[in-house]
């Protein structure tokens, strides 16, 4: 137990220098800051920092709902990526039927990717300018 | 890589694509003939589980997917009900726009579901139950513009989530002690596993299938689905999610290690789940509120056979007849629901022997069926179930089954009586031909399993687990 605890942290000590060395440059720096600078208050120092443009209306707005598709389509996307990194670096191993897998995958979810068009889930324009069709 | 092991599943998935693709571009009119895709998909899927009848006991993919007796005989309950469902539904939906999907969602729920019953692997359990729980949200909540059945399916949704949650981490926990996700490593492993850990992790698991089941503790959408979701979609709920997770809940009660007392706790759930089921069903004044608390009791009886699983060596075919039993049972109660258009209040049935006789006699055989009335199936399930139990040691769970059974007598005789005896009310609107043949089929299915059931039982006699 000894033995394996000293031969990690032969292996692993460098990380923990830069953990500890990230850790003590962030607080030097602020803490630098705070005990150097100059401090001055007022109004529109308390304001929200906007990159200099002073805020307007309250934060709490209505979003489209189009944003929550959005993040749903792109997450069920990102996951086919995670699944393609995990076949390609067995691509070799896995051969003809990881290849028939991985294809079959990706054509069910090309099937999804049509479907979302078909039924306007990737139209961004406003109401007016979406085609009318009853077909669908 | 054995692809014939999976055929019926892939014909699923793919029939599902070909559907989800079809009704993106057909126009109204032409999307129920994506019911005809799904009623192909599951026939093709019907005939290659029955080639593989036998080859069964054996696992497949690397000890991952269970090709055995109880599986495959799911796998057709399952498969049958998704019909009725499927056959029932063009005309219910027909003012739906878009309805043609509604199928694929019917074909992924089933597919999710047939996972849940042939999972020998615990994350193949957890894909099964997500798939199966994803699918069937939107499937309750597609009349979209009704209150009800948004509040069901928000219901649905937000105790699926809690409880699915619940099943992963269950099965993180198992992951943990073990070390391995398949069946077979994780019994041997089990066996000096910490206590404590196991307990948690078997905690979690039987909540997350409790779900799927409409058992105790995540039953409490099943009433609320059963009035807000469409009827079609009810007959499918009600019976093949709980037909999957019995069975993948008696084989994962299987690989736990004697000394842990699931049994007990099993046998509590179940005891407490058909009497609820059933003193809420007493005072509904809502027939389809009524199924649904009903379907909850009949869970309580099916995990009666769970409880004895490892007990008896009849408890397993006393599980999938009983099982079959409710499934042909309620899929006419809720075929006969829909045909007469989802009419609901229990006045409405009012005199309903008079304006439609053969539609009230397939409800009262469905019914007497439920409660396990002599010559029809449901009373072969049921006593099976009670002998298994008294054998095995579990006399007072038989006695508390017996009351219940006597007690759930008085609310299907009641919707009998206000059809029977009360004077009718207005007219009676039913739905078509297709809800109407496939009513037909789910009573004359009922009732040929009821005139063959010695053949059935000696069929599923040596039903086992393959190991």
């Amino acid at each position: 137990m000894n033995q394996n605890a000293t031969a990690l942290i032969a292996e692993y000590w460098a990380v923990g220098l830069f953990v500890a060395a990230v850790v003590t440059l962030c607080v030097f720096m602020i803490g630098a800051a705070s005990l150097l600078g100059g401090r001055s208050r007022g109004r529109s120092k308390s304001l929200p920092f906007e990159s200099g443009i002073i805020g307007a209306g309250s934060a709490r707005q209505r979003f489209s709902v189009k944003f929550y598709l959005v993040a749903m389509l792109f997450v069920i996307f990102d996951i086919e990526a995670v699944f393609l990194f995990a076949w390609s670096v067995a691509v070799r191993e896995v051969g003809w039927s990881g290849f028939w897998g991985a294809a079959i995958f990706i054509f069910i979810l090309l099937a999804g990717l049509v479907y979302d068009s078909r039924v306007g889930a990737l139209d961004w324009a406003p109401k007016r300018r979406v085609r009318v069709d009853d077909s669908i | 890589m054995p692809v014939g092991d999976l055929l019926p599943e892939l014909i699923l998935l793919v029939g599902a694509v070909i559907i989800v693709l079809f009704a993106a571009f057909s126009s109204h009119d032409r999307q129920a003939w994506a019911a005809g895709l799904a009623l192909v998909a599951l026939a093709l899927a019907t005939g290659f589980s029955v080639m593989q009848w036998s080859r069964a006991p054996m696992l497949s993919f690397s000890g991952v997917w269970a090709l055995d007796g109880p599986a495959i005989a799911a796998k057709w309950l399952m498969l049958f009900s998704g019909a009725v469902t499927v056959s029932l539904s063009p005309q219910w939906m027909r003012s739906d726009r878009r309805h043609g999907e509604y199928y694929a969602l019917i074909l992924f729920a089933l597919l999710g579901m047939i996972m849940m019953a042939s999972a020998n692997d615990s994350m193949q359990l957890v894909v099964g139950v997500l798939l199966s729980s994803t699918a069937s949200y939107p499937l309750v909540a597609y009349h979209r513009g009704w209150a009800p059945a948004l509040e069901a399916g928000m219901k649905y949704f937000l105790i699926g989530a809690l409880t699915n949650a619940l099943l992963v981490i269950g099965v993180v926990v198992l992951f943990g002690l073990v070390g391995d996700t398949d069946y077979a490593r994780t019994a041997e492993a089990l066996v000096d596993a910490d206590p404590f850990a196991l307990t948690i992790a078997t905690a979690c698991i039987v909540l997350g299938l409790s779900f799927k089941l409409a058992a105790f503790p995540a039953h409490a959408w099943m009433p609320d689905v059963a009035q807000g979701a469409p009827a079609p979609v009810v007959a499918l709920l009600s019976v093949a999610p709980k037909i999957g997770a019995a069975v993948a809940l008696a084989r994962f009660v299987l690989l736990l290690p004697v000394d842990q007392a699931w049994p007990a706790i099993v046998a509590l759930i179940a005891a407490v789940t058909m009497t609820l089921g059933n003193l809420a069903a007493l005072r509904q004044s809502d027939v389809r509120r009524l199924l649904g608390w009903s379907s909850v009791s009949q869970s309580g009886y099916a995990l009666m056979a769970v409880v004895v699983i490892g007990a008896h060596p009849q408890a397993l075919r006393a599980l999938l007849a009983f099982l079959a039993a409710y499934a042909l049972a309620n899929l006419a109660a809720f075929a006969v629901i829909t045909h007469l258009r989802g009419r609901t209040a229990l006045d409405d049935y009012r005199g309903l022997a008079r304006a439609q006789p053969i539609v009230t006699a397939v409800l009262i055989v469905a019914l007497l069926s439920l409660v396990g009335i002599p010559p029809l199936v449901g009373f072969f399930g049921k006593f099976l179930l009670f002998e298994v139990t008294i054998a095995a040691g579990y006399g007072w769970l038989a006695v508390v089954a017996a009351i219940n059974t006597l007690v759930s007598l008085f609310y299907y005789l009641r919707v009998i009586a206000v059809t029977m005896f009360k004077a009718p009310e207005g007219e009676v609107h039913v739905l078509g031909i297709w809800s109407w043949l496939a009513m037909l089929a789910s009573v004359v299915v009922l009732l040929v399993a009821s005139l063959g059931v010695e053949w059935g039982l000696g069929l599923m006699a040596s039903l086992r687990f393959a190991l």
